[in-house]
């Protein structure tokens, strides 16, 4: 259900990703369509029970998440007493185990930051992740940069033909082959799941051209490249992009519309400044 | 097929496809037809024919599902691999493998989907490939690179990139090793890694790599800097592109500057040629490396058998040189090139803690990303003259 759920919310956004103004009407009329296309009946009488389930499954997630941070905080806290006491004592050994104790805590923390923003199919940062580290508050960029925005084709073809579980690994593999691509060119860049089949990636110190260059080369690749469902199904897949260079404060919702619009319009690259 | 005309002649062999089609048409009216009517309520019109020698086609016309599909190869396949089929003269019954390659689509592509699955089928010893036809709509950008590869060949356009590699006791350039780019029409590069498997494939890597090598070879002469070229085993075997190398070096006398890097892409299968090679462009001072050290085909039977004076250690394995294993594997080559006196190059130096790493192991040079990354003569000429 919650999968379902986030595929339809995912559309919903695509869907209307291109009006200037989203009644909550039109939210609710989009996604009600897209429900159905996902075999979600929202008036049916077992979709509240199961709603009500996810509802409290987040909670419970919240609720461990706040457990774990409350631990670790009480745990820096009584940390930070000892450590002052070893230094004062010049406890060299007591000194050695709290820093085992901060290294804990270092991963625990960064566990959890993984749980609240990666996105679970692709362990790339989800969209929670650019709207509360990304971007600021008001919606605007941190820095100067480049946005990415990739649209993969052919996931619904997939999804609808042969079934979520296919659609799912190819995008699992275009995040995996995204990244690696982009680590071997040892560019500055991270990467987010947008939607269903949409990645972001933010990219550092470096210049439209030679990305533009560089992701063509790698679309190319990835036309070249076969791909093989265990049922005996080979096939090909691609993507469409559209590039916008960014500055700090530049808003981040016109940038990804832009770049969006890009991507639709056309097989072929289109830049915006 | 051929197996069956060979051990049993051609009028058995014609004999046994009668039978085979026979046997299809049977399935065809029967259990298939069945089948899609019952499981799946389709009522199709179906034709079958002999599509050439030993290779028939059966066309659906309605728009099978997936399961649908499966459940026709089940079917086919089962019935094909269990089938005794009758041998006239001597009087025998045998069995017959069966290799399927489907393809769906709305046009007539469809049979060349199908005899590109049934191709790869074949190719990788599978029973069963399908190519969904809608999903290989944008192979038409595979084509367009055919065309950007010739319309380099024609034009000349195709250039060398330049990659610095740097002593890593003084940390200056001593080398750049020449990297393959082509440009489509509208002058966008496109890397080896996109264009070079189809260069390969359609037979125009030749024409390329000549016109690579009269270019770097001309850059020698200008700039007088020492660059290395890559060349693979069938590269060596080709008089085209010896002969090319050593009648150019020993007219310019610039051998010195010259670098072969052998890649390990393609296994070596007859090592005299390549040392008889070797051998003559060393009369002109020319020095050989191994590539991509550790991967491949490599192994120290190679540098063992050739006479080389580089081993270029793979970024593989140089990406992982902060990890126990990986540097004490790293280690291991370097003290062995020492000892045989090679001079060791770590690629994929990406970033100043793997140089620091490939510093400390004793490595003699560095490439990668950290060092710089390739650029056209334009801008190298350039760095070059602000030094």
């Amino acid at each position: 259900m919650k999968g379902n759920l986030k595929k339809i919310t995912d559309k919903t956004i695509q869907d209307l990703l291109q009006n200037e103004i989203i009644l909550p009407s039109s939210y609710f009329k989009s996604f009600d369509k897209n429900a159905r296309d996902f075999d979600v009946e929202l008036n049916a009488p077992d979709f509240e029970n199961e709603i009500s389930e996810l509802i409290i499954e987040e909670l419970n997630n919240i609720n461990r998440y706040m457990n774990k941070a409350v631990e670790n905080i009480d745990m820096i806290s009584s940390t930070a007493e000892d450590a002052q006491q070893a230094i004062k004592d010049n406890d060299a050994p007591r000194l050695k185990r709290l820093n085992s104790k901060l290294i804990k805590m270092k991963n625990d923390i960064s566990e959890l930051k993984n749980q609240i923003y990666l996105d679970p199919l692709t362990q790339t940062y989800s969209r929670r992740w650019i709207y509360n580290q990304a971007i600021n508050n008001d919606g605007s960029f941190k820095a100067e940069g480049l946005l990415l925005f990739i649209n993969l084709v052919d996931c619904d073809y997939l999804a609808h033909k042969y079934g979520n579980l296919l659609a799912d690994n190819v995008i699992q593999y275009i995040a995996k082959f995204l990244s690696n691509k982009f680590n071997a060119e040892n560019l500055v860049y991270e990467i987010a799941r947008y939607s269903n089949n949409q990645f972001i990636i933010f990219i550092k110190d470096e210049t439209v051209e030679s990305l533009n260059s560089f992701v063509k080369n790698i679309r190319l690749l990835l036309g070249n490249t076969t791909l093989k469902s265990k049922a005996g199904l080979m096939f090909k897949t691609t993507f469409n992009f559209g590039i916008v260079e960014y500055h700090s404060m530049n808003n981040f919702q016109d940038s990804l519309e832009k770049a969006a619009s890009a991507s639709f319009q056309s097989n072929e690259l289109t830049i915006t400044k | 097929m051929k197996n069956i005309n060979a051990a049993y002649g051609f009028k058995n062999g014609d004999s046994i496809l009668k039978q085979f089609k026979k046997v299809l048409k049977n399935l065809l009216e029967n259990e298939v037809s069945l089948l899609l009517k019952k499981t799946f309520d389709v009522k199709t019109l179906y034709k079958l024919n002999k599509h050439y020698s030993d290779v028939f086609a059966i066309t659906f016309y309605a728009d099978l599902g997936e399961k649908s599909i499966l459940k026709i190869k089940d079917i086919i396949l089962i019935k094909l691999l269990s089938h005794h089929f009758q041998i006239r003269e001597p009087n025998l019954q045998i069995y017959l493998t069966t290799t399927i390659g489907c393809s769906k689509s709305a046009d007539k592509d469809v049979i060349i989907y199908a005899e590109k699955a049934l191709h790869n089928a074949k190719q990788h010893a599978e029973t069963f490939i399908f190519f969904d036809a809608n999903l290989y709509k944008n192979e038409s950008s595979n084509n367009d690179l055919v065309e950007i590869i010739k319309y380099n060949i024609d034009n000349k356009i195709v250039e060398p990139y330049f990659q610095a590699i740097n002593a890593n006791h003084d940390d200056k350039t001593v080398k750049y090793e020449a990297l393959m780019r082509i440009f489509d029409q509208q002058g966008e590069v496109l890397l080896p890694g996109v264009f070079l498997a189809k260069a390969k494939s359609y037979r125009l890597y030749v024409p390329l790599m000549q016109i690579l090598i009269h270019k770097v070879l001309d850059i020698i002469i200008d700039y007088q800097i020492s660059i290395s070229i890559n060349l693979d085993y069938n590269d060596m075997v080709n008089p085209l592109i010896t002969k090319l190398i050593i009648s150019r070096i020993k007219q310019a006398d610039i051998g010195k500057y010259l670098t072969i890097e052998i890649l390990e892409s393609e296994r070596i299968q007859d090592f005299d040629i390549i040392n008889e090679f070797i051998m003559e462009v060393k009369k002109h001072n020319v020095t050989i490396a191994i590539d991509d050290f550790g991967t491949g085909f490599s192994n120290y039977d190679y540098i063992l058998k050739l006479n080389i004076d580089y081993l270029k250690i793979d970024g593989s394995l140089i990406q992982k040189i902060d990890t126990d294993i990986y540097m004490n594997l790293i280690r291991s080559i370097v003290t062995f090139c020492q000892q045989e006196n090679i001079k060791t190059v770590a690629e994929y130096v990406s970033d100043l803690k793997i140089h620091r790493y490939v510093k400390s192991l004793g490595i003699d040079y560095s490439q990668g990303f950290y060092i710089q990354k390739p650029l056209p003569i334009k801008q190298i000429s350039r760095r070059i003259s602000e030094r």
